[in-house]
């Protein structure tokens, strides 16, 4: 079924690739950080770049490895930290966006292709749901570097997941009716939208429900709830995908990625509630882990899978691609956020977020895989290859042009990084600290009887005065800013417990103290730190607050 | 030393010890009329309600530990008079939560410290209209953001 590497190839290539990979995706990964680019646009080009060796690195990529080895992972991972409570205070515009944003935009990209480019309209229709799949890995990452806020996170995060599975449903459809003997009715279409999307959500919802109530809920062992969570991000997929073959229904199969998404989102919000804090830290761990991992390859891929050379000669054709999906998305994003702000005013998206929201709609693996399954459909193999060069050609365009320059687009909106206030405070801190590690070096060398005794207190002297006038100056920019004051106190807390928690493990170490109650205390400062996010993220949260003007 | 003979101020919070600078204004306002303050923080069944007892209790204490640094930090800044500050942290619904204590302790104002978290209250009108008329007692917003027509 993955017909992950050419047939020819040692078991000793296969490993050598795909040690080259991940070292790729490291080095990518530092260079990316150093650029202010997200890192995945920097595998992109380091997969273009494999193209100049081609006996380099030995890789075929099928839709199955993508859809059934890489986007489970992936889409689960997304859903685990996606907070339900703010995705339901924004539904409505992530829903206009990715349900009727993405139906318009498949239309729309359909019918400039079927005019311009002359392909068949139910291709054209494929393509344009395809290419309507955004992906928000490659700005997610960048909004985590950056520190973007949350809202605008979920916005982007929570678009893409639903417009993906929207996408496929559409896609899936189109490509269904171009079969030989189907034909296409917008009846029957939507009925199979919604089974094919109703049934996802449903199969999600159930084992989601499942894993996070049985296992979650009723063990507290990190390794098996990990192992259960991994084993929930494939099997919803493939549950949902199979349903069909497990049930004995012919022909009939449900929306893999809604299915994932939904599990996810319930693991998420339901499931790590009931694990205790050490657990929750071994499962963001791990998924961390493996979402960078799959990361990596699907975006080395992307650019493994793109031939430059194959683009040149339908240079027009990926034009008109390139020309029909940014236009798409300006009707999409500022034509349905003025339905948005009309229709729910008091949850309105800043403009500055509109922007991120337009330039940032990338378009991924998703895209690249959907493309890829033409092979096995009804088109002529001149029309599948007419898709194909014009989704690599959206692809690259969209990542290396938007994505290189979304860095940029965020700092100039002013939505990146510490508020004045918060630098302000933060370089007040830092100046403290650095006079503290000063002052504590020439004491050391006091002592140590490098610097004679009267010169050490003399400069230690100096210091302390210093440091006075460095406290007095953060005292008062703390009483100019006394919103600043509860992060300070929070992160001091957090310090605090942190060195608690590594005191007692030190001990713990030295034997000093058995295990069990080595692990009853570290469980304590665990739960300590998971309250405290806790604080920060709800009690400390911004949404719906209102001032005292009007009472 | 605070009127003893005058019950104490309550200040409400349901989200946002970042408001400083309103507890400061609460806490002049009740050193300039000689009485204690008590700091009800109210961890709100929309916002905590789905967190099992153990972790519930665990946020309870730590919000209980940053309020009481908060409070000793308002304490050591420069006061004429020095303000009697207790803390009650209670998860719950707010008008409730607020009226058991306001009855509790049989006290005539009640503060809250903007901004808001108004989650299904509606808007502020509405919430101080419900809550004056739920615990009898005078229900007022501090905002600081505000400035005071005096």
């Amino acid at each position: 079924m993955l017909n992950t590497f050419a047939s020819e190839s040692t078991f000793l290539d296969q490993e050598l690739t795909v040690i080259m990979l991940l070292s790729a995706a490291a080095l990518m990964a530092i260079v990316g950080q150093r650029v202010k680019v997200p890192y995945t646009v920097t595998l992109v080009i380091m997969g273009l770049g494999f193209a100049f060796f081609p006996n380099f690195v030995d890789f075929e990529v099928s839709p199955e490895l993508i859809f059934g080895l890489l986007v489970p992972p992936l889409l689960f991972e997304a859903t685990l930290h996606l907070s339900w409570k703010r995705l339901q205070a924004d539904m409505f515009a992530v829903l206009l966006l990715a349900l009727v944003g993405t139906m318009a935009g498949t239309f729309f990209i359909a019918w400039v292709i079927w005019y311009f480019v002359g392909i068949p309209w139910l291709a054209a229709v494929a393509f344009g749901a395809l290419i309507s799949a955004t992906d928000p890995v490659a700005v997610i990452a960048l909004f985590k570097t950056l520190g973007v806020s949350k809202r605008l996170s979920v916005l982007v995060e929570g678009e893409s997941l639903f417009n993906d599975a929207i996408a496929i449903v559409a896609f899936n459809l189109a490509v269904g009716a171009a079969a030989p003997g189907e034909s296409f009715t917008m009846g029957e279409a939507v009925g199979d939208f919604f089974i094919v999307g109703g049934g996802g959500i449903a199969v999600g919802a159930v084992l989601g429900i499942i894993v996070s109530q049985v296992i979650l809920a009723r063990v507290d062992d990190a390794l098996i709830e990990t192992t259960t969570t991994l084993a929930l991000a494939f099997g919803s997929f493939l549950v949902a995908e199979e349903f069909g073959v497990i049930f004995g229904i012919d022909d009939f199969q449900l929306s893999g990625i809604l299915s994932v998404v939904t599990a996810g989102l319930i693991v998420g919000n339901v499931g790590f509630r009931n694990t205790s804090p050490s657990t929750r830290i071994t499962l963001d761990n791990f998924w961390e882990v493996l979402a960078f991992l799959v990361n990596s390859m699907v975006f080395l891929i992307i650019g493994l899978q793109i031939n430059l050379s194959e683009l040149r000669p339908s240079a027009a054709d990926v034009g008109v691609a390139v020309g029909a999906t940014v236009v798409a998305r300006i009707f999409v994003v500022y034509g349905l956020g003025a339905v948005h702000q009309r229709a729910q005013p008091s949850r309105a998206i800043p403009r500055g977020y509109r922007h991120v929201q337009y330039w940032g709609g990338l378009r991924g693996a998703i895209s690249l895989a959907l493309a890829l399954t033409l092979d096995d459909v009804g088109f002529s193999e001149e029309v599948v290859d007419t898709v194909l060069l014009m989704t690599f050609g959206v692809v690259l365009f969209t990542l290396l042009i938007q994505g290189t320059s979304m860095g940029t687009l965020i700092d100039k909106l002013g939505l990146a990084g510490l508020a004045p206030n918060e630098q302000e405070q933060q370089i007040r801190q830092a100046r403290i600290f650095a006079l503290q590690s000063g002052k504590a070096e020439l004491e050391e060398l006091g002592k140590s009887g490098v610097l004679f005794r009267d010169m050490s207190q003399a400069m230690v002297h100096t210091y302390d005065k210093q440091l006075a006038e460095a406290q007095g100056r953060l005292g008062s920019h703390l009483g100019l800013h006394p919103e600043l004051e509860i992060g300070m106190l929070l992160q001091a807390r957090r310090d605090a417990v942190v060195a608690e928690r590594t005191a007692v493990a030190d001990l713990g170490r030295r034997g000093l103290i058995g295990d069990s109650v080595a692990h009853h205390l570290m469980t304590d400062f665990d739960n300590r730190l998971a309250a405290l996010e806790l604080i920060e993220e709800r009690w400390e949260s911004d949404e719906t607050m209102e001032g005292g003007s009007n009472a | 030393m605070p009127d003893t003979a005058r019950p104490s101020i309550v200040y409400v919070s349901w989200g946002g010890t970042g408001r400083g600078a309103a507890f400061r204004e609460a806490y002049d306002r009740a050193a300039q009329e000689n009485r204690g303050i008590v700091y009800l923080a109210i961890l709100d069944a929309p916002t905590f309600g789905d967190l099992d007892g153990s972790l519930l209790a665990m946020v309870t204490e730590e919000l209980t530990w940053l309020l009481q640094a908060q409070v000793r930090l308002v304490d050591s800044e420069d006061h004429e008079t020095h303000v009697g500050t207790r803390i009650v942290v209670r998860g719950g619904e707010v008008t409730m939560e607020v009226n058991e204590l306001v009855k509790s302790m049989a006290t005539d104002l009640v503060l809250i410290g903007a901004p808001v978290p108004l989650g299904n209250h509606g808007s502020v009108h509405e919430l101080v209209a419900a809550l004056a008329e739920r615990t009898g007692a005078k229900v007022e917003i501090i905002d600081p953001r505000i400035e005071s027509p005096n």
